[in-house]
């Protein structure tokens, strides 16, 4: 019971409250979705009349391409995908002051009220999960509207010319499941990130926790390994375009263990942890 | 009532308590005095369930804190200054707390409330209190719930003359329902007035324990 309280106290004060925040979020992903309109009019005026108007599923491989894999060579400069870092880097930041906030804050009335440790860092876990969701509702919300207002087609089918429009490289399509792996991968990762960050957060406190986020996502960006989170969150690097790329059953995977790991040693560390600015009293 | 036995607490290598003992009785009030960094707060913090003695423990009812229960049942504290949400006013703040407990209806929160000279009625929201104000309803906080333990660290700061003497009839009320209530001050004269033992707390050590004068100021009443 005390751990469904907490929630609804997470809810109102960790997501309602922060409205301006994800109105923040929809002016980003409007300035996501102009940049993928001026990169359709940079091919087109290279190739005239090839693309038409985009389709949803254009739409979020856009929102979300990231960039192709880098091989490092002197005469081939690392093109940094800063549109999408900062994406991610906004679900990141999202989900990163208020628990810890809570905890040292009106959160310890509630921690002790409540009996239960478990119950505040399992509220914590799903505040995170409501979050990230609530991000991704945002998004698809702001892509809509920007469809409706191009009179692109509500269908997740990816244009064929697509992949060339935001550079994907050697980009293949056709994959049976369509986009829909990258639809669960993405919030799936996400989640796992933020998990991820919400643990070390506890640990070592929130800004080294996000300096933590951010050279992961950066590492990622340089690197395509499995091992790496990051790549998992780049349509550029997905197999459903990429022949050899970032497969859907290790990225789950991997973002699995990443939630497991992260929920099961929070757990373990918030039952033993003092409650305590430590510096306020060192 | 609440046994300390021979707490410590370490941290980062600095040892901030040690081998405190104590017996803490219901329906009275104990005193700890000590300048700052003496480890009042940090005791407040043990005895409140927030952080882990390195060793000893303390025992709430002969419950073990960390063994049998991970919090004191009934408790009620301010500790380190109150901490609420910036955007609600006081009434919405207690209510949200009181919500996880259910303990307290609204009738309490808002008697709770008045008992610490505030208006439940105030529109204003809690970043536009004063000082004192906050300190007041960390204070009502505290209370609202009638818990069994009452934790009090330093509540006479930022508190005017009526406010230091509406905190002295909470006090003397909370002991009389039978509550424990553990009072850490740095004014001493309202400490004594209060109390009726007080330890006397140096580098995180017990060094002297006296008696309060909480016991007389009954006997007058």
């Amino acid at each position: 019971m005390s751990l469904y309280r907490i929630l609804a106290f997470d809810l109102r004060n960790g997501v309602a409250r922060h409205w301006r925040r994800y109105a923040a979020i929809a002016a980003f992903f409007c300035l996501s979705v102009l940049a993928l309109f001026a990169a359709r009019k940079a091919y087109l005026d290279v190739y005239p009349s090839s693309v038409g108007p985009f389709t949803l599923g254009d739409c979020v491989v856009g929102a979300f391409s990231g960039m192709k894999e880098y091989v490092f060579d002197p005469r081939n400069p690392f093109d940094f995908p800063a549109l999408w870092l900062l994406t991610f880097l906004l679900a990141a930041y999202l989900t990163l002051h208020y628990p810890y906030r809570d905890l040292l804050g009106v959160g310890r009335h509630l921690v002790v009220a409540a009996q239960s440790r478990v119950g505040w860092w399992y509220a914590k876990c799903l505040w995170v999960l409501a979050s990230v969701g609530l991000f991704y509702a945002v998004c698809g919300a702001v892509l809509c509207l920007a469809l409706l207002l191009d009179g692109g087609a509500f269908t997740l089918d990816v244009s064929p010319r697509t992949p060339g429009v935001l550079a994907f490289g050697h980009a293949v399509l056709g994959q049976p499941g369509g986009i829909w792996p990258l639809l669960v991968l993405l919030p799936l990762a996400t989640v796992a990130l933020c998990l991820l960050q919400l643990f070390l957060s506890l640990v070592i406190k929130p800004l080294p926790s996000y300096l933590c986020t951010v050279s992961l996502l950066f590492l990622s960006s340089y690197f395509k390994t499995p091992f790496l989170l990051g790549n998992y969150l780049m349509a550029a690097r997905s197999e459903v375009f990429i022949t050899g790329g970032m497969g859907f059953a290790a990225g789950a995977v991997l973002a699995g263990a990443l939630i497991i790991v992260s929920v099961v040693a929070g757990r373990a560390w918030v039952q033993q942890m003092d409650i305590i600015e430590k510096e306020s009293i060192l | 009532m609440i046994e300390i036995k021979k707490v410590s607490k370490t941290i980062q290598g600095t040892q901030v308590l040690c081998d405190i003992e104590a017996s803490l009785p219901s329906g009275r009030v104990t005193g700890f005095s000590g300048i700052n960094g003496s480890g009042k707060t940090m005791l407040m913090r043990v005895l409140a369930g927030l952080i882990r003695p390195s060793s000893g423990e303390v025992l709430i009812s002969g419950k073990a804190l960390w063994k049998d229960i991970s919090f004191p049942e009934s408790i009620g504290f301010l500790i380190e200054g109150p901490a609420f949400i910036g955007s609600y006013t006081g009434l919405e703040n207690l209510m949200m707390i009181a919500s996880i407990k259910k303990k307290a209806g609204m009738a309490q929160v808002r008697q709770a409330i008045e008992r610490v000279g505030l208006d439940p009625d105030d529109k204003r929201r809690y970043r536009k209190y004063s000082l004192g104000m906050k300190q007041r309803l960390g204070i009502a906080l505290a209370v609202m719930e009638a818990p069994d333990i009452v934790l009090l660290d330093e509540p006479t700061n930022a508190l005017d003359a009526d406010g230091v003497a509406l905190l002295e009839g909470i006090v003397r009320e909370e002991r009389a329902r039978g509550a424990a209530v553990v009072l850490s001050c740095h004014d001493h004269e309202v400490l004594e007035r209060l109390s009726d033992s007080i330890y006397y707390l140096q580098a995180g050590r017990v060094v002297r324990k006296a008696e309060g004068g909480a016991g007389d100021a009954a006997k007058e009443a």
